[in-house]
């Protein structure tokens, strides 16, 4: 369980990102240094000039006075812009950082991990909440010390005027921070049941969107609409509560810094009757009380803020903690030579929910073709998935070779092993870059041949840019069966002594996953291959078929030989008895 | 236009030599202006109209130009013209060339007296902007 992050843990965990632009970081300080000092002593600038005048008539100071002031005030205006342009620029970087980070954690997040996590969920964090991240950065951490600073100048400086005014002026910060507190705990826990339901609703909208189809032909628009107004409702309920929280304490906040006023107002009126206050000096301390007002009130605004995206940061730092495929701890490499594979004695389970496999054995001898087959839920998937790495068990190893898994590495062992999945995997680019996926270093002529033994190069080369053809949203589609014999492709570049079929016919016709059948008979010569598949069309292309039940290998035997001896067998093809004579 | 915006961007945000020479150009401008502008460092005294002179208790240096003369500071101040200053018995007393500006004065009255010329730095950075000892 990672640790709950407070408003100052969370600057010590995204300090970090500072760190990386110290550079920038030292210009915008530096440069909002020389802007405090100037809104400090340019109100003190403008009280000159209005003493000289006012008083003592004295023209020729006055306008040397008015140019120092002009000079100051464009220097301040320039020296605003650069530090704004840094400001920007960081913000930009800082924001890149993060999300960088994220996706490289998520790249190699554990399986486990983003089996439980929802696709929604991942997006936000990716984007809206690496931005909140950025945010929290650049006004807690950055904006919040150069307000500090400021403050400091301006209590220093207000002191000079008269310790009455000064300590008055001082009275302000610590209610202000008082009244901070008191509502920044309680919208915390607010914005934490916004950031859990807004999780929820991408999470709920992402996938009716992709069922949009689905949904009219079923004619659930009414059930779909209801659960979109469920969704709402809770978080109009959070947020309007969180809201109010935080105009209630923007607005406690107004009510002492005017109370404040009225008695800085009083102060001034007596030393002005007393002759101890100039209209020179009456203006600068109301420009500077202003002036301080408006950053205590923007520090505890961000301050309020800073606690509403802390539960922002949590998510990401949680994430950013999450076990990865980083903490997998063979080093070695997996060398394949037969395709021997033993799973022993293998017990799994995901976290919080009941094992899926306890006990379970399973030997796969070198270039054997194996069918999983068993009911959704049985765990054929991730028990394939385990060759590759992606679950480890929690009792017993696999071997591959003689070479227990756990002592290899991720990289070897997905060397050595291919997949191909119903979806299969296409990225927005042309044919060659798509297969290269195999095989980074793959040649032209390399990749003229696997698609010749895909079956895939005749329609290529119709293409008028052939492999440079670009597929995907912005150029040419594929039918099932063409991304089929491009995955068979990518095997042939990768050449791996196993492969791993997953469903990969399952969305094809009977017609076409004949012919994808026929070019896996190729493909699979000299491999071992496990095939999970619901089609008995793809069982029986097998020499042997395992039934996964109850966590445990149930049955295993030839196919065709279980059509006619396995009830189960028949009962999962549903494949009449008569049938099974025949 | 490409490129020009790359180079902008290159010298404000990447590269920012005009950052620098920026600050260093307005900080020792601005040194130089305040440094070099002079103002008066008043005394502030209690003092007393008689016809054409204003006497102040206590002992001060001969002063020439204007010194500034009031009953509320904030209602008027009546500049007048310094024409000779005499020491006299522990108080000091200052000639005015126009007498008449002060008819409309009380006998007892508060007197600003240039006693200094600091410049404007000290002024803005160490005193506050007080221009009254």
């Amino acid at each position: 369980m990672n640790k709950k992050l407070n408003y100052f843990t969370a600057i010590k965990f995204l300090s970090k990102y500072i760190r990386k632009h110290k550079k920038n970081f030292s210009l915008i300080y530096a440069g909002w240094f020389f802007n405090n000092l100037l809104r400090v002593f340019v109100p003190i600038t403008f009280s000159v000039m209005i003493d000289e005048i006012v008083y003592y008539r004295n023209i020729p100071v006055f306008f040397r006075v008015s140019l120092v002031f002009a000079v100051m005030l464009l220097f301040s205006c320039i020296l605003h812009f650069f530090t704004e342009t840094q400001h920007s620029y960081l913000s930009i970087m800082y924001a890149y950082d993060i999300k960088r980070d994220i996706f490289d954690h998520v790249l190699y997040a554990d399986a486990e991990y983003l089996s439980d996590v929802k696709t929604g969920d991942v997006i936000n964090t990716c984007n809206s909440y690496a931005n909140e991240c950025m945010h929290f950065v650049v006004q807690n951490i950055i904006h919040m010390l150069n307000k500090a600073m400021l403050l400091i100048l301006l209590v220093v400086y207000v002191f000079l005027f008269g310790w009455q005014i000064g300590l008055l002026m001082l009275v302000v910060v610590p209610l202000s921070v008082f009244v901070s507190i008191r509502f920044g705990k309680k919208n915390r826990q607010y914005m934490e049941n916004q950031r859990e339901n807004e999780a929820a609703y991408n999470g709920w909208l992402y996938e009716i969107l992709s069922g949009l189809r689905d949904i009219r032909m079923m004619g659930a628009r009414e059930t779909a609409d209801k659960s979109f107004l469920n969704h709402q409702k809770k978080m109009i309920k959070v947020n309007v509560t969180a809201e109010f929280l935080t105009k209630t304490a923007n607005h406690a906040l107004t009510v002492i810094q005017l109370l404040i006023m009225l008695a800085i107002y009083g102060v001034v009126a007596y030393m002005a009757f007393e002759n101890n206050m100039t209209v020179g000096t009456l203006t600068a301390v109301l420009a500077y009380y202003s002036s301080m007002t408006f950053q205590v009130k923007d520090m505890t605004g961000m301050y309020l803020r800073a606690q509403n995206r802390i539960s922002f940061i949590q998510h990401i730092y949680d994430l950013l903690h999450s076990p990865t495929e980083k903490d997998w701890e063979g080093k070695a490499d997996l060398v394949v030579t037969e395709g021997k594979i033993i799973f022993h004695d293998i017990s799994f389970g995901y976290q919080n929910r009941p094992a899926i496999f306890s006990g379970l054995n399973l030997t796969i001898q070198p270039e054997d073709k194996i069918a999983l087959v068993g009911k959704s839920g049985e765990g054929k998937t991730t028990l394939a998935y385990m060759l590759i790495g992606f679950y480890k068990p929690r009792e017993g190893y696999i071997e591959i070779d003689g070479q227990r898994l756990c002592d290899c590495s991720l990289k070897s062992i997905r060397e050595n092993i291919g997949i191909v999945q119903q979806e299969v995997l296409l990225f927005d680019g042309t044919i060659s870059e798509n297969l290269r996926l195999g095989r980074r270093d793959a040649t032209e002529a390399e990749m003229r041949e696997a698609c010749q033994r895909a079956g895939i190069l005749d329609y290529i080369e119709s293409l008028p840019d052939g492999l440079d053809t670009a597929i995907g949203k912005s150029g040419v589609g594929l039918s099932g069966g063409q991304k089929q014999r491009l995955a068979i492709a990518r095997i042939y570049l990768k050449d791996p002594k196993i492969i791993i079929f997953d469903e990969a016919t399952s969305a094809l016709d009977s017609e076409t996953e004949r012919d994808i059948h026929n070019a896996w008979a190729d493909a699979l010569n000299g491999r071992t291959a496990i095939v999970i598949a619901h089609r008995q069309s793809s069982v029986l292309l097998c020499r042997r078929a395992a039934i996964l039940d109850g966590g445990r290998i149930a049955e295993l035997g030839d196919p065709e030989d279980m059509i006619r001896t396995s009830s189960a067998f028949r009962t999962l093809f549903a494949v009449k008895e008569a049938e099974a004579y025949d | 236009m490409k490129k020009i915006e790359n180079i902008y961007v290159k010298y404000t945000a990447k590269k920012p030599i005009l950052f620098f020479l920026l600050v260093l150009v307005s900080v020792s401008l601005i040194l130089f202006l305040t440094v070099t502008t002079k103002t008066n460092l008043f005394l502030t005294c209690d003092a007393s109209i008689e016809r054409d002179k204003i006497i102040v208790d206590g002992l001060m240096e001969s002063c020439t130009g204007q010194l500034y003369v009031y009953d509320n500071r904030e209602e008027q101040i009546y500049p007048v013209e310094i024409t000779e200053t005499v020491q006299d018995d522990g108080t000091t007393i200052f000639y005015i060339a126009d007498a008449e500006a002060l008819s409309g004065l009380p006998r007892e009255v508060k007197a600003d007296i240039p006693a200094d010329e600091i410049s404007l730095f000290e002024r803005i950075f160490i005193r506050g902007g007080k221009s009254n000892e």
